[in-house]
């Protein structure tokens, strides 16, 4: 019989809209869930962008920094890339979501601060150029990393 | 929805019937994920539930340990996600995913519960927590 490697890791889900993201890791030591979507037809839904960014942000359980209005003043002022214009007006599906809790020694202090990242976008059909290039979707993304609290 | 699904492989899994759609017409990358709590197979506690998904699996699945397997979900690892625990403790489980990719004799396969109460991870509130298996073909196909 042939030989098999095995590997444990873990899953987290979250729902959107009744549909469930799949983030996985591969290693359950030091878990890093990740979740990329393959497809924008296959991505959970999100709605526009005031509900998209809520329901993202209605996963946290502390305050991030970020808030829709900051995002939409973010993505405005990317004027050499118009086509992401096209988030603020369009339905938006998830498209990348990151969870890495902070890892701490056995006295409770980070050894590794915690990363946090999520994604939205939508598949572009009509005005999706970008320079020669025309694209097939664009996503905004955002990264967040929690450092200890200064004591 | 894709616009076209490509059917790679039916199975039954305690009665369940489990779809594992194709990513192409080679068939090389076939999969099952459940979409939503409402459809889940719930199999039994976790044991149950990995005998009855690697039985299914060829001779990858039957590479499979249960115990050894769950002995991945140790103290270090439930005091670093709490809710792993409760899955391991749980008893009724349900199946969230399956890929068999082909070309390196691999298959993986997850099972799950959703945690609506105690569950935050980091500072994330999750829905949901999983424990994933994976065989690989050391020598590659033969």
């Amino acid at each position: 019989m042939a030989n098999f490697s095995k590997t444990y890791g873990g899953a987290v889900y979250l729902t959107f809209n009744d549909e469930l993201v799949t983030l996985t890791a591969a290693d359950l030591s030091n878990p890093r869930f990740s979740y990329v979507a393959d497809s924008f037809y296959t991505a959970a839904s999100l709605g526009q962008i005031d509900d998209a960014v809520g329901s993202i942000l209605n996963k946290f359980n502390e305050s991030t920094g970020v808030n829709v209005t900051d995002i939409k003043s973010k993505i405005t002022s990317l004027s050499n890339i118009p086509v992401l214009g096209q988030i603020i007006t369009s339905e938006l599906v998830i498209t990348e979501f990151t969870i890495q809790p902070s890892d701490k020694d056995d006295k409770g202090a980070d050894k590794q601060n915690g990363r946090y990242a999520f994604g939205f976008g939508l598949r572009l059909t009509k005005d999706n150029k970008l320079g020669p290039i025309t694209l097939d979707g664009v996503s905004f993304s955002v990264a967040l990393t929690q450092t200890p609290d200064k004591k | 929805m894709s616009l076209k699904e490509i059917i790679c492989k039916t199975l039954y899994i305690l009665g369940h019937k489990i779809v594992l759609l194709a990513k192409n017409t080679l068939e090389l990358f076939c999969y099952f994920r459940l979409q939503s709590w409402q459809d889940a197979a719930f199999l039994g506690g976790p044991s149950n539930a990995i005998k009855a998904v690697k039985e299914q699996l060829g001779d990858a699945g039957a590479s499979i340990d249960v115990e050894e397997a769950l002995k991945a979900i140790n103290p270090e690892v439930e005091a670093l996600i709490p809710q792993l625990s409760w899955l391991k403790q749980c008893d009724n489980v349900a199946l969230t995913e399956i890929t068999e990719t082909h070309p390196i004799d691999q298959v993986t396969f997850s099972i799950g519960i959703p945690v609506p109460d105690n569950n935050i991870l980091g500072v994330t509130k999750i829905d949901g927590i999983g424990f994933r298996i994976a065989a690989t073909r050391i020598n590659g196909p033969g």
